[in-house]
């Protein structure tokens, strides 16, 4: 229980994690072939015929491409500057070090 | 500091992504005018439903659960789009006009065996149409279009014959009507139908040699003092045969309708367009798309809109067929857009038999498909009969956009 509270959501990793989790989701619902369920969103009947299956893999597909379109890259952008970020943040003091008398 | 992270990488990635997640400059439309990889492949899908009649079945099976119309619809695009590649691509012929007989043979045949009315929605039985004889011009006007396509690449006596008596009956319901607009549907008019009629009649025209400028005229006359929205300019979709408006402007049908007026009037045709883009198209970090109704007139979504987006408005039905006015009148930024919408939320499939889009159907195809490959036909009858309206031909001419969305 304590490890949990000790992740930190800010955390460049967990960025990164996430964004791995996002478009591995979406990956295992396109080789599942849920991509022919979207037919959908043009009121359309999909290949295996009306069915509230067919529905919701159209909208979990949508939502998880959505996602890894959208969420995934920014936090993966994300992650690269917090992560360039701290590295400055930590060169400065020892820097700073190295300068004195 | 995270949050300034998350929020200086959104805003590098939202402004970037349609340019990351779009198609390739040359994939969709090339600069020599020459159909591009991703128009040839859309057409080869649609070449394998026309050759493979267990997929086609299937294909139709499921529009018509939704929508008998699209079945007809996708036919007419289809036609129309198999008509251009051959004048694109003279080396593959053959193969479209085979395609084109196909499609003419089979629809033709399921309206002799069904009735007139099998294209069209259960409520078309509802009550019994105004006009005398009872037809749709709905039908019978893209029945004449795909005739008329098909006789502009190649003469065939039986062809022409047919294209005879359908544009008389056309042309017949159209005189007759109080406005010069025959109904779709019982007492029932729509500016699509109507339009494509009048611009197969020209096509015919083209053909056969007949001439319907005075019907046409009167038909672009009646229909602009009737028919035009005040508050914005655009031509109302949906009306009775009196003339009465039911329906305001609608995108599903003005992205069409200003195409066909292209061989009528083509000033017309262009302010129609600016309009409808004004009014009608949109666009979000670069991702193109096209509202139903204008801001000021929301309507509710139905059939012809398809699904629309909460907030952004956006129907896919009328994106989809902005992608034949923006391609029509040369608008390449607004067609860059709507084709880097499409890559991204029309979800292309693409495998050994050509390119379909996952989100789309056999009639959104093989819209997309037309709109990659119009021109050349609407260039030709132009040329060689001129707008109906008194404009110049070259002025005509220079009015109608390349498919690459280049003027000449």
């Amino acid at each position: 229980m304590s490890r949990v509270w000790r992740i930190r959501p800010w955390a460049a990793s967990i960025w990164v994690a996430l964004a791995c989790v996002v478009w591995l989701v979406f990956a295992g619902m396109h080789a599942l072939g849920w991509r022919d369920s979207l037919s959908l969103l043009s009121g359309t009947l999909p290949d295996a015929g009306p069915s509230t299956g067919a529905a919701m893999a159209a909208l979990a597909y949508g939502a998880a491409y959505l996602l890894s379109v959208s969420l995934a890259p920014i936090l993966l952008i994300a992650a690269m500057l917090r992560f360039f970020a701290g590295w400055l943040v930590d060169r400065r003091p020892s820097r700073a070090r190295s300068a004195g008398p | 500091m995270s949050l300034a992270c998350l929020l200086v990488a959104a805003g590098v990635w939202l402004p970037t992504a349609s340019w990351v997640l779009g198609p390739a400059d040359d994939a969709y439309r090339t600069a020599d005018g020459r159909p591009a990889p991703m128009a040839l492949a859309l057409a080869d899908w649609q070449l394998h439903l026309w050759t493979d009649p267990a997929c086609r079945a299937a294909s139709i099976e499921r529009m018509r659960w939704t929508n008998a119309e699209w079945d007809f619809m996708g036919r007419t695009f289809a036609v129309m789009a198999f008509a251009n590649l051959a004048e694109h691509v003279p080396d593959r012929r053959d193969e479209w006009l085979a395609a084109i007989d196909t499609i003419l043979d089979e629809t033709l045949a399921i309206e002799r065996e069904h009735g007139h009315l099998y294209f069209l929605m259960p409520y078309a039985r509802d009550r019994p149409f105004i006009a005398d004889p009872p037809r749709s011009v709905f039908v019978d006007g893209e029945i004449a279009m795909m005739l008329a396509c098909r006789l502009l690449i190649e003469d065939d006596a039986g062809h022409r014959q047919r294209l005879v008596e359908r544009t008389r009956l056309v042309a017949a319901a159209m005189r007759d009507a109080p406005i010069h607009n025959a109904e779709s549907y019982p007492d029932e008019g729509w500016l699509f139908c109507n339009a494509v009629a009048a611009a197969a009649l020209r096509l015919s025209d083209a053909v056969t040699g007949d001439d319907h400028t005075p019907l046409i005229a009167d038909w672009l006359a009646a229909t602009r003092q009737h028919l035009t929205d005040p508050q914005n300019g655009l031509l109302a979709s949906r009306y009775t045969y009196d003339g009465e408006i039911i329906e305001g402007p609608e995108g599903t049908c003005l992205w069409v309708a200003a195409h066909c007026l292209q061989l009528i009037d083509p000033a017309f045709a262009e302010a129609q367009y600016a309009a409808a883009r004004r009014e009608l198209g949109r666009d979000l970090l670069g991702f193109g798309y096209a509202m139903e109704w204008p801001a000021l007139e929301r309507g509710h979504a139905d059939v012809d809109s398809g699904p629309v987006v909460p907030v952004l408005d956006a129907s896919a039905g009328s994106s989809g067929l902005a992608l034949i006015g923006a391609a029509a009148f040369g608008d390449r930024a607004y067609l860059e857009q709507l084709l880097n919408g499409l890559h991204t939320a029309g979800f292309p499939v693409r495998d050994e038999a050509g390119l379909r889009f996952a989100a789309s159907n056999q009639v959104g195809d093989s819209v997309i498909l037309y709109s990659l490959v119009q021109g050349p036909l609407w260039r030709r009858v132009l040329a060689e009969l001129g707008p109906v309206v008194d404009t110049s031909s070259d002025s005509a001419l220079g009015a109608l956009a390349t498919p690459q969305g280049v003027t000449p």
